[in-house]
């Protein structure tokens, strides 16, 4: 498929997959703070202000994921930045039962163009993808550019070809380079009562909308 | 509970007490006595200059357990956790006033460590929950725009 296998030496690049990268989610107003030889239950401002560096209990969860990190960086930064990998239909969950080519064509090309918050990976067991997997542009990690390359070997399963490479750094680039604008802005005042009507968060019309 | 310090004047860390317009943050949960401990590295030597107005070229040993109070030159009153009542006679500080005593330390909740493995066992299935929910948000969102196409 869009996958090629680097040697172990071959340096770490934009487009690697690795697995067992670490993702760390914490609930910051209700932390689980290791002080001295007792654990207490505080607020992450409070913790702060009292303790530099701060030692708490947080669960890890090993996750794939890809290096979004570019080629030039990722051979002297500190971190490499990568962005978590997993299951298309949880990434993207319209496609949770989809049994057809043509609702899968559909969401991977035509929703891709629409939707720039994933990339696509097609399964590949060589790879360890058995299912269809999706890049999520949301969800970004940071590791030890050290750690990853001492243990590249058990980590690195993949890289992207050339081709599904430019793709992918195309898709990462726009999606960073998308800009929030308030889209209602030309709709006269019926279309924009049916726009605010079909959005969850409260949407103030301009002026001329009123 | 109690620390002993030794810090160089040279790296007075600001951050290391609180400024009393920002008020902590309650938590919806039952108390127990435990109180925060000072900040670390935490150099009280650095109030010397402040407070005496005056350079100072010693490292000072202090044990800090107490809360103070501090107004400085523009009015503004600083507050925070550390010296202890000998030093505090010495600089001058407050440590009994109607703004140290609505002021306290708010406790923590102490807990067993497996309450904190459950703790963070519960933030990360929580903000996975999160997550998917924002994810199937916008797929229908994206689902309906198709569907209008």
């Amino acid at each position: 498929m869009i996958y090629e296998f680097p040697a172990p030496e071959a340096p770490i690049r934009q487009g690697d997959i690795f697995l067992s990268i670490p993702r760390i989610d914490l609930n910051l107003s209700n932390l689980p703070v290791i002080s001295g030889d007792e654990a207490v239950s505080d607020d992450w401002l409070r913790v702060a202000a009292a303790s530099d560096p701060v030692t708490a209990l947080v669960a890890m969860r090993p996750v794939w994921a890809i290096v979004i990190t570019q080629d030039c960086d990722t051979v002297r930064v500190d971190d490499i930045a990568l962005c978590e990998i997993d299951h298309f239909d949880v990434v993207e969950p319209s496609g949770k039962g989809a049994k057809y080519p043509t609702k899968t064509m559909s969401l991977i090309t035509k929703h891709a163009l629409l939707n720039l918050k994933w990339f696509y990976l097609p399964p590949d067991p060589d790879v360890g993808f058995t299912h269809k997997m999706a890049v999520d542009f949301h969800s970004v990690l940071r590791v030890s550019r050290t750690y990853l390359e001492q243990n590249i070997a058990q980590l690195r399963r993949a890289r992207l070809n050339q081709i599904a490479t430019e793709h992918f750094r195309e898709r990462l680039s726009e999606y960073y380079r998308r800009y929030p604008y308030d889209e209602w802005y030309p709709l006269d005042k019926a279309e924009f009562e049916e726009y605010r009507r079909n959005k969850p968060e409260p949407i103030e019309p301009f002026p001329w909308q009123k | 509970m109690t620390e002993t310090l030794k810090q160089s004047i040279a790296t007075y860390d600001v951050a290391s007490h609180v400024d009393a317009d920002q008020s902590p943050h309650r938590l919806n949960e039952s108390r127990s006595g435990y109180l925060i401990r000072p900040k670390l590295p935490l150099n009280y030597a650095g109030l010397w200059p402040i407070l005496a107005a005056q350079n100072a070229s010693v490292d000072l040993i202090f044990t800090a357990t107490d809360l103070f109070e501090l107004q400085g030159m523009s009015g503004a009153v600083t507050g925070g956790w550390g010296l202890p009542q000998r030093v505090n006679q010495v600089f001058g500080i407050v440590t009994s006033s109607p703004m140290v005593q609505t002021r306290k330390p708010e406790p923590a909740r102490r807990i067993s460590l497996a309450e904190a493995r459950r703790l963070a066992i519960t933030a990360l299935l929580e903000a996975e929950e999160r997550r998917q929910d924002e994810r199937k948000r916008e797929s229908a969102f994206w689902a309906a725009l198709e569907d209008e196409l």
